[in-house]
């Protein structure tokens, strides 16, 4: 009997120690800290190696480091290069870096994610909890955790791709967001005076085709948004006017696609909504940073036309997925159940550690289900790349594709690059600038 | 006449057909990194599916199955060279084969201006049946805080749908197509020269009040007036008695401007307007009395003259001044609806005189007050596995005019009475269905002296490039005063439109 217990004593050792890296803690002793994140190799036991391409059939090799939606896509016809992530200090600029250590361990932290410090001022910038330990924790990096005041899509695509691979309708969008609060390159610094109840501003328009030119919107979202609904603001071409539209109806198809209002970096909508559970942390795979291309190309996955560019990314499945590289990234996961009737009943978003953070729309895959439980969508980000801006480096986004995984069709926004920065006022995010950019 | 309507039809179809020959293409065309150049071509074709309209008999040709066939070639040129600075232009050539189609119908001019044609201002030529104008023509610069669009263009304010009452500032063309497109006014609101600027400002005056502009415009005179349907045309909207002759009043070179203030005061926004222009219909204003012994009538027999006279009248378009308000309000989550108000009150509406009725047409100023509220909702009817779309956009409204002072004393269109109040319902709603590939729309207003307008629309986008619209317009109602829906019973009308954009 003793033999026996010593054997199974034994195996449950080895099973915890040798290479059983499906981490999923419950609770959150186990901090990446600064631990050296594992490689592919090192996971996997030298079985996959950087820029082996992985595909439905070695899928299993990897198959503990993917999300359940990455997995079924993988099944689909998806491959994955092997590749690595960007120091960190490529990712995310020196002055937000510098702002999250200076405030380390002041922000109070509400049980929506609403950040605060102890006198109840807003939250003067950088991630506001470095070593998470709740699912607030989580969701406050998330809402005040931008690593740039403005972010700018000049020339982004919403490409709808139908279950054959193919490429059928395109719309072409701009987009814009500034941050009123939390403020750390651009004048004025912390709070915008007058705009201190303000989150970010948002200003966007579809420029193709001819029947959705100059549709446009301008939202705000405010800095509590469990207090104050969002505000929003249509013009509508056809009709040459602006209306006031519901700003809240975040489960809205966005054009039509496979995408809802919810869904951009998974967090579109106010925390409040959802019952949010923190999982615990796991090495996964997500979209690489670091891509095999000249390090000073400031968009290497993109080419002349915006569209990927077709010398370096390959497609499989027609047009469907990307041929990207994946690399090990630390994650938190979260897993969301709406409070109120929706057509998702969960979600689970794959967070980043702070070692992987990016300026914005951490979220680099994600799993969404029907409301009969069952995978329902694949949320899968386009990186790759790094540039400067005044000699901060910040982490280049395309975008993202959104798979329904129970039709085959797809949806994917694709920007020819971000702009950072730009230095915009946020009282210029207006309707004044709504009707400008409108016809 | 068959042949030529099922003519018509095999050119849509074949369209259709050649549609699904072509490969999608990228739309809007990137010339250089500042300029681009859109634009569809269109052929639009009404089938006439009413009675005859009684305001062509006189013309002994009214039993036309046609109510319009049109080609349209639009060209969208923007240069954008910096973010503070653009040039816009809208250029379209139009054709109109209506009563070349439908020899039920007598030869009339299809873009008929109410203004002098030789007015290089308009940026139009055109013959009985077809047009090369530019449409719009304009300038927009961004100086700080200050944005100005200097040129030809529409100005809208104003949030109401199906109806006009802080969208004042530009005149319709309601030739052709009356006010049943699908875009409602965008191809039929007239461009007017003028200069708008708007100001944002950005220091909170006082901290309940928030995102203030300042916006204000002008036209220096280039105004120009409702277009009605030409006599003779199938939508023609008069049968003026014989000895009548009206001599329009333009009102080119007058000055029209208007001012709004804009802001949010919690989670309202409104703007309050100020326009003075010139009024969108005209009224009657007699001149004299001239022999015509064709077509007069003895208007003095009364007095013992039994001359035959032509009675001149001026078509007047009034100066009015509209004072306006709308608000809005989201209701927020879990309603999801928002909440419109717009109003206006114009002092000096004019009507017809009914002291002297139509034996000496006078025009007479009476206050007037117009407003509707609105509620809009986007909500899931269908579940969206099912449907792979956008929500079903439901909007309801409700309008009223109130008419100031005594209604007995004033006249509306063709000596018709004015009713003190007079209220309309409308209800509308778009759902779209697989990925916005297809959607179904409809409106429905109802005006409560019994009288109503319903116009259901189908339409299927292929691709980038290719969309097909099918809609209908059914007016109807016991209540036929001149400006009802009931009056119109006879323009009901089936459209089929072809669309490939660039």
């Amino acid at each position: 009997m003793r033999s026996y217990s010593k054997t199974i004593a034994f195996l449950i050792g080895f099973l915890v120690f040798s290479g059983m890296n499906l981490v999923l803690v419950s609770g959150v002793e186990t901090a990446f800290g600064d631990e050296k994140v594992p490689t592919i190799e090192e996971l996997t036991g030298g079985k996959v190696k950087l820029g082996d391409v992985i595909d439905s059939s070695n899928v299993d090799l990897v198959k503990d480091y993917l999300s359940a939606g990455v997995c079924e896509c993988v099944q689909k016809g998806m491959k994955l290069i092997m590749g690595e992530h960007l120091p960190t200090d490529k990712l995310a600029p020196k002055h937000f870096l510098d702002a999250t250590e200076k405030n380390k361990g002041k922000a109070v932290i509400d049980e929506n994610g609403t950040v605060y410090l102890q006198d109840g001022s807003p939250w003067p910038g950088g991630l506001p909890s470095t070593d998470p330990k709740t699912a607030s924790d989580v969701l406050a990096n998330l809402k005040f955790g931008w690593a740039a005041d403005e972010y700018y899509f000049p020339n982004q695509w919403l490409i709808f791709n139908n279950s054959e691979g193919e490429n059928y309708k395109t719309y072409k969008y701009r987009a814009s967001y500034v941050r009123c609060n939390g403020r750390l390159k651009n004048e004025p610094l912390g709070s915008y005076p007058g705009l201190d109840n303000e989150n970010y501003r948002r200003v966007a328009v579809f420029l193709e085709p001819l029947n959705m030119k100059g549709l446009g919107q301008f939202s705000i979202r405010y800095y509590d948004d469990t207090k104050n609904i969002d505000t929003g603001f249509a013009y509508l071409p056809a009709f040459k006017r602006t209306l006031r539209v519901s700003a809240t109806t975040y489960q809205d198809n966005i054009g039509g696609s496979d995408i809802l209002s919810c869904d951009p970096g998974l967090a579109n909508d106010p925390f409040a909504y959802w019952d949010f559970k923190l999982l615990g942390k796991k090495y996964i795979l997500t979209p690489a940073t670091k891509v095999p291309f000249p390090e000073d190309d400031p968009s290497p996955l993109s080419g002349e036309d915006g569209y990927p560019d077709p010398s370096r990314v390959q497609y499989d499945v027609g047009k469907k997925f990307l041929r990207v590289w994946w690399a090990v990234t630390p994650v938190y996961i979260l897993e969301g159940t709406p409070k109120e009737k929706h057509v998702y009943s969960k979600r689970v978003l794959y967070v980043p550690a702070p070692e992987c953070w990016s300026p914005i729309l951490q979220v680099q895959v994600g799993d969404i289900y029907d409301r009969q439980g069952k995978i329902y969508k694949a949320y899968i980000a386009h990186r790759g790349g790094y540039f400067q801006v005044d000699g901060s480096n910040y982490a280049q986004w395309y975008g993202f594709a959104m798979h329904d995984l129970q039709t085959g069709h797809s949806s994917r926004f694709f920007a020819d690059t971000i702009t950072y920065d730009r230095g915009s006022d946020p009282k210029s995010y207006s309707l004044q600038k709504l009707l400008s950019l409108g016809k | 006449m068959k042949r030529k309507i099922f003519a018509s039809v095999i050119c849509m179809i074949v369209l259709v057909l050649a549609a699904g020959t072509f490969q999608p293409t990228r739309c809007e065309i990137q010339l250089t990194d500042s300029l681009s150049v859109a634009g569809f071509l269109r052929y639009e074709l009404g089938l006439h599916i009413a009675q005859k309209n009684p305001n062509n008999a006189q013309f002994g040709r009214d039993n036309n199955d046609l109510n319009l066939a049109r080609s349209f070639f639009q060209m969208e040129w923007t240069y954008k060279p910096c973010d503070s600075f653009k040039i816009y232009s809208n250029m379209r050539i139009t054709g109109d084969q209506t009563y070349r189609w439908d020899d039920e119908i007598a030869k009339y001019n299809a873009f008929p201006v109410d203004v002098p044609d030789d007015d290089w201002t308009m940026l139009k030529a055109s013959k009985d049946d077809y047009r090369f104008e530019i449409w719009e023509l304009y300038a927009d610069f961004t100086i700080k805080d200050l944005w100005l669009r200097l040129g030809k263009q529409q100005i809208v304010w104003g949030e109401m749908i199906g109806g006009r009452i802080l969208d004042a500032a530009n005149n319709l063309d309601r030739s052709w197509n009356f006010l049943f497109e699908p875009e409602e006014f965008e191809n039929i609101r007239i461009p007017v020269w003028s200069i708008r600027a708007s100001y944002n400002i950005k220091r909170n005056l006082v901290s309940w009040l928030n995102d203030l502009t300042v916006e204000g415009y002008l036209n220096p005179g280039d105004v120009v007036p409702t277009i009605d349907p030409e006599s003779g045309s199938p939508f023609n909207l008069r049968a003026l008695p014989g000895f009548l002759r009206v001599v329009p009043r333009d009102n080119r070179g007058k000055m029209e401007y208007g001012m709004r203030v804009g802001g949010m005061v919690g989670g309202f926004y409104a703007t309050l307007n100020y326009m003075h222009l010139h009024n969108q219909g005209s009224n009657f204003r007699y001149q004299r009395l001239t022999p015509d012994p064709i077509r007069g009538v003895p208007l003095r027999a009364g007095a013992g003259d039994f001359t035959r006279y032509a009675m001149i009248v001026t078509g007047e378009y009034e100066p009015i001044d509209l004072y306006g308000l709308s608000m809005n309000y989201d209701l927020g989550d879990p309603l999801n609806a928002v909440v419109t108000f717009e109003g206006a009150w114009i002092p000096n509406q004019p009507y017809g005189d009914a002291a002297t009725g139509a034996s000496r047409p006078e025009i007479k100023d009476q206050g007037t007050w117009k407003y509707a509220i609105r509620v809009d909702r986007l909500t899931q009817i269908v579940p969206k596995q099912f449907l792979h779309s956008s929500m079903c956009n439901l909007q309801f409204q409700f309008t009223q005019t109130v008419v100031e002072g005594d209604e007995n004393r004033i006249l509306g269109g063709g000596n018709s009475k004015i009713d003190k109040t007079v209220e309309n319902l409308t209800f509308q709603f778009k759902q779209p269905f697989w990925h916005n590939d297809y959607y179904v729309a409809c409106q429905f207003i109802y005006d409560t002296d019994d009288a109503w307008l319903i116009k259901p629309q189908f339409r299927y986008q292929y691709g980038d490039d290719w969309y097909f619209d099918i809609y209908a317009v059914f007016l109807a109602g016991s209540e036929r005063r001149a400006a009802r829906f009931g009056s119109m019973y006879w323009a009901d009308t089936l459209y089929g439109r072809v669309t490939f954009q660039f």
